[in-house]
């Protein structure tokens, strides 16, 4: 597995990824050390307040040049490796595996699972339910999930004020819930319970002061 | 000594303190049995409760908690093939090639008890090391404090999982956050926009509920369809005594895998993952079984004897350097030096001095939390296939809750919603980009401390800076620094190494299988 992790040359969207996140990380060090810069210092020539600031930037700025370069760097190597083990003709990748196996001198013996030819086939397991951990969509309804969480929270904060806690909690559940494509039932009710648990738990047991809007007097 | 004990007990034993052991073990059971959910995630939803709590008990719940999480993690690998937690993944295949010969609960049993001894065995070392570490931690000045710091960042660093360089990215980023509000030197506003709220510095829960609650959330409610997974069925009746028997016979293998884990977890950043995966290659290969009778799985028990009793055991040592400097292990270790601190507690010999029974309450909580593990372990095995069944959807709807009040709560306010909302956010972005969020929890909860020590001791010496490299402890801490730094990548190193070697042989076996 290692060989085929080291020839093969990372894909072009990673040093994408990698030339993006190292263009965010310079653009931050430049705007942290003018501003570090601009503190006060505590005599002349010491800084104080800018003076951690600004080696956070610089460092930003450094490890940001840096993560592009060395993403760029590993993929010519990888070429140039895969030229070589081209020209000596075992390019063929089940036998790069094997050959590495053996020659891996850090290749612990035994240490792996031993093949499992006298072990029962999975499709023979007795089962005994499924497990719900599928709760990923397709398409646009990805971004409708995720647009139903980040905009529920917002008209959490501004409606909890007006609604109180415990409506604007349930319906906020609710919603999350049901458009993970639980049942309506299943979405009420763990909204209802949900709303109420944390209210008894915070405004009666922690004595937190949640907001009450509508259901003054309770 | 006998006193502080005593005390000790007394703190232990008030009933508020029972409960919230009780019940975040409980927790910690059913949040690291599910596939995807994580003890950081757990100890990030348990921190706005702490809150509330004494330290003992606040300390008592995340100790439990992570002690229940990290066994509750080999659950879903014997069941689905998944690891609960990453220190579960280096012997999932083992764990579930037991149950499809029909021994998972023994497998099972087997890993409960290792990791009962395991975890034991690091709560000794921890009760034994940390003293001697935290008496030498005495002499130490503003110097020696930036170096343990700066000891800390650096290992975060290099422990981190894909590259280096992201892993100083968000060390950087959590440094930054960590300069937000009043300065330590002038008291100048840093990066507060003139919000007056902000002088006091981003808080530490809004962000670790962002980070580790939030963007969990965000992450499975925009993932793509997969499978539905199918649970076997487990007879756990009767295993009581091959359990045992299993135990007794790999005893040495507890053994060394309680020292290995004990070994690798005291480091600075290495923690429970890193030593399971070495535990487990040096079981493997220095197993004496050979041929026989279900040979195969008696070499998987083994295995798994060692590496199970390796992760428990590291938990606990990944307390020694947090105690004795106060510098976190590992993530959750990060988490808890958060909480102490809001607490007024700081972690680090004035705790050998000064509060003894809160030292001595923590040791015990760790032995309890370790014993009580056996029973509630051996209900969870029993009640796997239904734990498992919790439905997703819900499981989300209530994360989110629970988020929004506990940052609520911090303040009563709606600064720390926005704050969770953001590092939610940002934690969403760098798990898609690959850079990991230990270092970015380091930095924040580092970054008083390197540069509070750092701008006291040029202020002192009027920007001396031989200072910090020619006194005494200073340059035993320096040599100490670079042997820490130097054996983490190699612990990393065989970590990765065993990692590999176990996906190759598998690669190899699927291979001659399918020809």
């Amino acid at each position: 597995m290692s060989t085929v992790e080291t020839t093969a040359a990372p894909p072009d969207g990673a040093l994408r990824q990698n030339l993006l996140i190292g263009v965010l990380s310079v653009v931050t060090g430049a705007i942290v050390i003018p501003y570090g810069a601009s503190m006060p210092y505590i005599r002349e020539g010491i800084p104080g307040p800018g003076l951690f600031p600004m080696m956070i930037g610089g460092l930003l700025i450094l490890f940001g040049v840096l993560l592009p370069l060395s993403g760029g760097i590993g993929r010519r190597r990888a070429r140039r490796r895969r030229e070589a083990l081209a020209a000596d003709g075992a390019g063929t990748a089940p036998a790069a595996v094997h050959g590495t196996a053996a020659d891996d001198a850090l290749a612990m013996p035994g240490a792996a699972v031993p093949d499992d030819a006298g072990d029962t086939p999975v499709d023979e397991l007795a089962t005994s339910g499924v497990l719900d951990t599928d709760v990923g969509s397709d398409g646009v309804r990805r971004w409708i999930n995720g647009a139903i969480l980040m905009g529920g929270i917002v008209a959490y904060v501004l409606l909890a004020p007006v609604l109180g806690f415990p409506i604007t909690m349930a319906l906020l559940v609710l919603a999350i819930v049901r458009s993970l494509r639980a049942s309506w039932l299943a979405a009420v009710v763990t909204g209802v319970l949900t709303s109420l648990g944390l209210w008894g738990l915070f405004e009666q047991v922690l004595l937190v002061q949640l907001p009450d809007g509508l259901i003054k007097g309770f | 000594m006998i006193h502080d004990v005593e005390s000790a007990l007394l703190l232990v034993a008030d009933p508020t303190t029972i409960l919230v052991v009780v019940l975040s073990a409980i927790f910690g059971l059913v949040i690291g049995a599910l596939p995807g959910m994580t003890a950081t995630l757990a100890a990030a939803l348990l921190v706005p409760f702490t809150f509330f709590l004494d330290p003992v008990p606040a300390i008592a719940a995340i100790i439990t908690m992570s002690a229940m999480a990290i066994f509750a993690g080999d659950i879903p690998s014997a069941l689905l093939r998944i690891p609960g937690t990453p220190s579960s993944a280096a012997y999932t295949e083992d764990a579930f090639a037991l149950t499809r010969n029909g021994k998972g609960p023994i497998g099972l049993g087997v890993s409960l008890v290792a990791s009962v001894i395991g975890g034991l065995f690091g709560s000794v070392l921890l009760i034994f090391v940390a003293p001697i570490l935290g008496e030498f931690a005495l002499r130490f000045t503003s110097y020696e404090y930036f170096w343990v710091a700066v000891l800390g960042l650096t290992a975060a660093v290099i422990v981190s999982k894909g590259s280096q360089l992201k892993g100083g990215i968000a060390l950087m980023v959590g440094l930054l956050v960590s300069t937000v509000g009043l300065d330590v030197t002038l008291g100048h506003p840093r990066f507060t926009g003139g919000e007056e709220q902000l002088y006091r510095g981003v808080d530490f829960i809004a962000a670790m509920i962002g980070l580790f609650g939030l963007s969990e959330v965000l992450r499975a409610v925009t993932a793509r369809r997969g499978e539905s997974m199918p649970i076997p069925t487990m007879d756990s009746g009767g295993t009581l005594r091959p359990t045992l028997r299993g135990i007794w016979r790999n005893r040495a293998r507890v053994g060394s895998g309680s020292v290995i884990g004990g070994a690798v977890g005291a480091l600075p950043g290495a923690g429970a993952d890193i030593a399971a995966w070495i535990a487990y290659a040096v079981t493997r290969s220095t197993s004496r079984i050979r041929g026989g009778k279900s040979a195969a799985d008696d070499q998987r028990i083994e295995a798994i004897s060692g590496a199970s009793s390796a992760n428990n055991a590291g938990i606990a040592s990944a307390y020694v350097p947090t105690l004795a400097f106060g510098i976190p292990g590992d993530t959750i270790t990060a988490i808890l030096i958060g909480v102490l601190l809001v607490k007024g507690i700081t972690p680090g010999p004035d705790l050998f001095l000064y509060q003894t029974d809160t030292l001595y309450a923590l040791y015990v909580i760790f032995i309890i939390a370790n014993l009580l593990l056996l029973p509630l372990g051996f209900l969870l095995i029993r009640v796997s296939g239904s734990v498992l069944r919790i439905p997703r959807s819900i499981l989300m709807g209530l994360i989110v809750a629970i988020s929004i009040c506990g940052a609520f709560a911090i303040n009563n306010g709606y600064l720390e919603v926005g704050l969770m909302v953001m590092f939610g956010v940002m934690g969403y972005l760098f798990e898609k980009g690959g850079i990991p969020l230990a270092p970015v929890v380091l930095g924040i909860v580092l970054g008083p401390i390197v540069e509070r020590n750092f701008m006291q001791s040029v202020i002192k010496t009027n920007w001396d800076l031989t200072q910090f490299f020619t006194r005494p402890i200073s340059a035993v801490l320096i040599v100490l620094v670079v042997l820490a730094i130097a054996s983490v990548p190699l612990m990393g190193w065989l970590g990765r190494r065993a990692e590999r070697a176990t996906a190759r042989r598998q690669a190899e076996a699927g291979a001659a299988v399918g020809t």
